[in-house]
């Protein structure tokens, strides 16, 4: 198929490619991408130039009806944001759709860049002024993309509502896993902060290190399968900084369970756990929310994490939610639950 | 031995065929996530053999017959190459296409593989290459398989020295501190022409001459 591929790249898109600055120069190579853990999966497949150190297209593929709505979600999502010029240098440009044999394929340019997540893997970003450094890149983004998609407000999680996801922690779990005084906690919190309103904007859906790419000077994101508009802004950033905490190598090469990982980001004290603190509270006050009432975001985010279909478009395969079901007791049940100061 | 039963990125190797429904492909070796995909396909899926402990004259002895479109070889497991290619490309059609894998005999990470694989059959690319051209193939592409050939989540153009670099660059994910270690190492074997060393496997995809190709 890779062959058909090509030959259709060179025969029947030149002339798109061409209005997008894109140049083709065959012999093309093809370098796949995948991933080994999911049942319905993805494809990736880098377009490389004849002697060219960096990939031109990307033709992310896909023969399963529920990815091909995923991949069409981000095609549309991309066709829209490119249209803010702030952001459509950091994200990949639409080229077009192809059907080939029962294959649906996305055709996008390329974002150069390394991940983020590829850095702490490889225990590059490991220093305090690297991380600060990504944090603010990846809230500079977010600010970015809420600006341009701004579309009035909703209304402060209230206190029925913060019952009603409890709930529904109840009805998978068997329990919330949370204790009751903390359960009163937010309850307070949420009547206490009834009158603050939360931006209405776009949500990326899946903004973790690994779809974060840096390169000298220049940012992308990626992967915009999980997109969401009008929603709230805040699950992207608690995700960011989660994920972050999940895969930074806080033992060297030395394992590190998620449950450990994410009590040193955001239980335990130490620089990197005081770093994600002083992001989300400086992102947060930007938008004027206070810190207490962040708090009540976060774990709100980690209820909506846990609960299989609280997330409309999550683009996560294979399920993470008993991952994040665990990670909320976590902080629920720490004596020191650190948002909560 | 013990059957692997094939994996996921493994099913992926359907993707370096021209494959349409209806037709029919032949599979060697244990590749189920593969052969229940290419079913649902639409093709017709003979197995070969599901044994890899089989002896060859087992194997090699399914039938004598012209007829299948593609084969697909996910993993050699046989020392005699030339003899097993030439019952190979007595299965295709001509015109076939045939997609099969090596365990690397060149590679930088043989020192580091455990005891069983250390005894799994390795052939070098060009002697793959040559094996092929000799049993009445013509190689059409090759691609280094990262991380194993039997779980090959990225497939690499072994023909394109930038595409290697960027790899190794852009994606290569080391799993411990001498794989991660190797990473400048490898960016200048990629760059100096030695990138077949760089991975445990690779797989080749092979066309079977025609007669006009013979005339040709």
């Amino acid at each position: 198929m890779l062959n058909e591929i090509v030959e259709i790249l060179g025969r029947e898109w030149r002339d798109v490619l061409i209005q997008s600055g894109i140049e083709l120069r065959p012999p093309l190579s093809i370098l796949k991408i995948g991933n080994d853990e999911l049942t319905r999966r993805k494809v990736n497949l880098l377009v490389f130039n004849h002697h060219e150190q960096q990939p031109i297209l990307i033709l992310r593929l896909t023969q399963i009806d529920e990815q091909s709505s995923f991949l069409e979600r981000e095609y549309e999502t991309l066709c829209k944001l490119a249209k803010h010029e702030s952001l459509a240098s950091s994200i990949p440009h639409p080229l077009g759709l192809l059907e080939l044999q029962g294959t649906l394929i996305v055709v996008e340019s390329v974002v150069p860049g390394v991940s983020i997540f590829l850095y702490l893997h490889r225990r590059k970003h490991i220093r305090p002024f690297l991380v600060k450094q990504d944090f603010e890149l990846a809230c500079d983004f977010l600010h970015e993309l809420e600006r341009v998609t701004m579309d009035g407000d909703l209304p402060f999680p209230d206190a029925g509502m913060v019952q009603d996801k409890l709930e529904q922690l109840c009805v998978n779990y068997g329990s919330t896993g949370i204790p009751k005084d903390y359960q009163e906690q937010l309850l307070k919190i949420a009547d206490e902060y009834r009158s603050l309103r939360l931006v209405r904007c776009a949500r990326h859906g899946d903004y973790w290190p690994g779809n974060f790419l840096v390169s000298s000077g220049r940012i992308g994101v990626i992967d915009w399968e999980g997109f969401t508009y009008p929603d709230d802004l805040f699950h992207d950033i608690f995700f960011f900084t989660s994920t972050y905490a999940l895969f930074y190598p806080w033992h060297g090469w030395g394992s590190c369970s998620p449950e450990e990982a994410f009590s040193l980001g955001f239980i335990e004290r130490n620089w990197l756990s005081a770093r994600i603190k002083e992001t989300l509270e400086r992102f947060f006050l930007k938008l004027n929310i206070p810190p207490r009432a962040m708090c009540l975001l976060f774990i709100l985010f980690l209820i909506e994490m846990a609960i299989p279909s609280a997330i409309k478009n999550d683009p996560r395969d294979p399920p993470q939610h008993e991952k994040w079901f665990s990670l909320l007791k976590i902080i629920a049940q720490s004596k020191n639950p650190f948002l909560a100061k | 031995m013990n059957l692997t039963e094939g994996s996921y990125a493994q099913a992926d190797l359907r993707f370096l065929l021209p494959l349409t429904a209806g037709q029919s492909i032949g599979v060697l070796g244990d590749a189920r996530p593969l052969v229940s995909i290419l079913e649902e396909n639409g093709l017709s899926v003979t197995s070969l053999s599901s044994c890899l402990d089989q002896p060859l004259s087992i194997v090699v002895g399914v039938g004598n017959h012209a007829d299948l479109d593609h084969i697909i070889v996910p993993e050699f497991f046989h020392d005699s190459l030339g003899s097993c290619l030439t019952h190979i490309s007595q299965w295709l059609k001509p015109g076939g296409w045939l997609l099969i894998g090596f365990h690397n005999s060149e590679s930088l990470y043989r020192p580091l593989l455990k005891k069983d694989a250390k005894n799994k059959p390795r052939f070098s690319l060009r002697k793959c290459t040559r094996a092929l051209e000799k049993s009445g193939f013509r190689v059409v592409c090759y691609y280094g398989t990262y991380d194993k050939l039997q779980n090959p989540r990225v497939l690499i153009p072994l023909d394109n020295k930038p595409a290697v670099d960027y790899f190794f660059r852009s994606i290569y994910t080391p799993i411990s501190r001498s794989l991660a270690l190797l990473q400048p190492l490898a960016l200048l074997l990629a760059n100096t022409g030695f990138q077949r060393v760089l991975f445990r496997g690779f797989v080749i995809v092979a066309r079977r001459e025609t007669h006009r190709d013979h005339a040709e």
